[in-house]
């Protein structure tokens, strides 16, 4: 690590900084995730009416198909990705908290929570500790030895990307140990494999269940329309998730680390290595609102039970903080980065 | 559970991921029904008024589901104080069955809410509530009421002893036994109407306060007109009142209910000993006073409900609830153990912890918490 970096400074002024900012934190943020809340739940229901007015004119139903794949990106990035981070349990709502919540994918929340949370924002690119550097399926820096399968891993990440939501719900569950009984050393489970089983099942089953089968067959003749625009609404938002989510720790300019460099790390430290293993993307408040604010990944890795509903006012501080430390803060147009990403996935596949 | 609430939860469940319909809809529904929410009643604020400085009274029209209160409960008062939903007890101060005088259809409860030494929450109460407002209750609790000595045999002498705000729950007992069991009539009207049957026996009231801080005295009298056996004492114990006098004349098969801070609870029961009086006609409701911050180097006192179980611990100092637990052999879930990872969160019913991270001080009500980062100051009920 770069040992020029007043590390302990570094600390206080982004501890300083995060204290100034939940202190105004309050009936504001409450009402903005209400609010999207809300949204979500017009644009869920818009959508799944409007798909079976596809029979009228086809374009109800690209309309439907939209505003049900908005409601799915609103429900998987906004709201439940940083409601279960617990980002608004001080709200006390017996609702909106991390304990209470699930979402509209077929990972359990419970399961996402436990690994994600824990394992990926503390260890985050850690290589051999986050899981999430590559997913286990892409050779994405050179801390890896080159394979075969690498060869082709650009086709393999199109297949995760259209099946994200599926392999999230697979990697958060560490299927390869559960299901195939491999085993890593020091990674003690406290929630036994059968129990993980179950969840994954009893919630994947869920989502094709309603998806699949109830909605469209209440449509009744209208059957074809629903089950299709369910289908391309989940296809679009894993795909959006997919590559958001890989814009916010692909890029070119995101580091790794070894464990050796991570051990005894101090605040300070910790958060230089969150700085460096993330990338912000440009765009309106729109965007970062459909992006569940991982556009502001940085902030968001910096501190993780922030309310998204402040990213944006403390990024531009958390710049000037980096800038004078002397520290990258890796940002562009989306896209400027997703073709970092792609130019890595390539990069790698070759030796 | 009934099959309709099996239906909504599995329904919920397998569409859209909520424990409840109701939940799924709540934000929406919160758009035309302002507070709207599936865990509490609804009451729609009438008035706000201030009795002393640190004394608020809140009438408020309960919806209609609400389940009847008996004189002498409690509700669960829940607002939204800058976004954070908070929630405190208090006693229902107005008889049971009170109705609005201008629209006789509505109840009315009345709540006496006095400002405490925690005064996040009743400081906050002023300004975040306004009449025509909405706020939350639970259904009315507490197993503090009239017994049925006291309803049913005519000649049982009942005392009424309260210290400070104790005196609330006995004014919604006075008003029931001053209101016919058979028309109620709208309370503090100027014409209360003779009921046709009053209950006859002598009742005591002996309330102790600070020399003018008597709450509700003009109450009394009118209460006192309606029930010739009234008897009513306001005591200062500054003036040399005590309550060795105060309950002279107390029998052994009177029914006593005492009502105030713990240490007044303490003295009468002495005092009821001296004289002889039983235990067993005794009723007692009362508030612990204030719990100080302790020093850092004080003890964590932690009563643990874990699966309907409870145990009482005593924690290392100096330690985080997390690691305190875990030597005492509970195991808690934990992630990252540095305030990351939100997976040691845990429900604190009641008591203040410190964040370790930003030294800050927790409210005294229900919150969750993060164990991980987290310190006792006084004493806690925790749920695992
Ligand atoms: S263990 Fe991760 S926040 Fe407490």
């Amino acid at each position: 690590m770069n040992k020029n970096i007043n590390f302990d400074l570094l600390a206080n002024e982004l501890d300083d900084l995060k204290r100034q900012t939940l202190k105004d934190v309050g009936a504001i943020d409450a009402a903005y995730i209400r609010n999207v809340i809300v949204w979500q739940r017009g644009l869920e229901w818009g959508g799944r009416a409007l798909l079976m007015l596809g029979f009228i004119h086809p374009l109800w139903w690209v309309v439907g198909v939209l505003s049900l794949a908005s409601a799915k990106i609103l429900d998987n990035m906004e709201i439940g990705h940083n409601v279960l981070h617990g980002q608004y349990d001080w709200m006390n709502d017996p609702h909106i908290n991390s304990r209470q919540f699930d979402w509209d994918i077929a990972c359990d929340g419970k399961s996402w929570q436990r690994i994600h949370n824990y394992e990926h924002h503390t260890y985050t690119n850690v290589i051999g500790k986050d899981r999430d550097f590559g997913y286990g399926l892409l050779r994405l820096s050179n801390d890896f030895s080159w394979r075969l399968k690498n060869l082709w891993q650009f086709i393999t990440y199109i297949y995760l990307s259209v099946l994200f939501q599926w392999g999230i719900s697979y990697h958060e569950l560490a299927a390869e140990r559960v299901f195939m009984g491999k085993k890593k050393q020091g990674r003690a489970s406290k929630v036994n494999a059968s129990e993980l089983k179950r969840r994954f099942f009893s919630k994947g089953g869920k989502q094709l269940f309603k998806d699949y089968l109830v909605f469209p067959l209440l449509a009744g003749p209208l059957f074809l329309w629903v089950i299709s625009g369910n289908l391309i609404a989940n296809l679009l938002r894993n795909l959006w998730t997919s590559t958001i989510i890989f814009c916010g720790h692909f890029t070119s300019d995101v580091h790794t680390f070894s464990q050796a460099e991570c051990e005894n790390e101090t605040q300070g430290q910790w958060y230089y290595r969150q700085a460096l293993g993330s990338s912000n993307i440009l765009g309106g408040k729109l965007f970062h609102i459909l992006t569940g604010h991982l556009s502001f990944q940085i902030e968001h890795h910096l501190f993780p039970d922030l309310p998204s509903s402040r990213y944006q006012q403390v990024a531009p501080q958390v710049q000037a903080i980096f800038a004078r430390h002397g520290i990258a803060y890796h940002t562009g147009p989306f896209l400027r980065q997703y073709s970092q990403v792609v130019k890595r996935i390539l990069r790698y596949s070759l030796p | 559970m009934n099959l309709l609430t099996r239906l909504n939860q599995v329904t919920a469940k397998t569409l859209f991921h909520t424990e409840s319909l109701g939940s799924y809809f709540e934000p929406l529904i919160q758009r035309v029904k302002p507070a709207w929410r599936t865990h509490w009643f609804r009451a729609q604020v009438l008035s706000l008024k201030p009795l002393r400085d640190d004394v608020l009274q809140l009438e408020l029209a309960p919806q209609k589901t609400w389940p009847q209160a008996k004189a002498g409960q409690h509700v669960l008062l829940t607002l939204e104080i800058n976004g954070r939903l908070m929630t405190r007890p208090f006693s229902i101060s107005s008889a049971p069955d009170q109705r609005q005088t201008l629209q006789p259809k509505k109840r009315v409860i009345r709540l006496t809410i006095k400002h405490t030494a925690d005064g996040a929450f009743t400081s906050a109460l002023s300004q975040h509530i306004s009449v025509g407002g909405f706020v939350n209750l639970s259904a009315p609790q507490g197993e503090f009421l009239l017994s049925d000595s006291v309803l049913n045999l005519p000649e049982t002498p009942l005392w009424l002893v309260a210290a400070g705000s104790g005196i609330t729950p006995f004014m919604a007992m006075l008003h029931q036994l001053a209101l016919s069991t058979h028309r109620l009539k709208p309370l503090f009207a100027n014409a209360i109407q003779s009921p046709a049957h009053k209950p006859s026996n002598p009742i005591y009231v002996v309330y102790f306060a600070k020399a003018g801080e008597h709450l509700y005295v003009d109450e009394l009298t009118v209460l006192a007109q309606l029930l010739p056996q009234l008897k009513v004492k306001l005591l200062v114990r500054k003036n040399g009142d005590n309550l060795a006098t105060a309950l002279q004349g107390c029998l052994a098969s009177s029914q006593v209910l005492i009502c105030g801070p713990g240490q007044f609870k303490q003295d009468v029961d002495h005092q009821l000993d001296a004289i002889n009086h039983p235990p067993q006609h005794r009723q007692a409701e009362y508030f612990q006073a204030p719990i100080l911050p302790k020093t850092d180097n004080g003890e964590q006192h932690i009563q643990l409900t874990q699966r309907g179980k409870q145990t009482q611990l005593t924690l290392a100092t100096n330690d985080t609830l997390l690691n305190g637990l875990e030597q005492q052999g509970i195991s808690a879930t934990f992630g990252c153990r540095i305030g990351v990872c939100h997976q040691c969160q845990c429900v604190k019913k009641s008591g203040v912890v410190r964040n370790l991270r930003t030294g800050e001080l927790s409210q005294q009500g229900e919150q969750l918490i993060q164990l991980c980062i987290s310190q006792a100051v006084t004493p806690l009920e925790l749920e695992l």
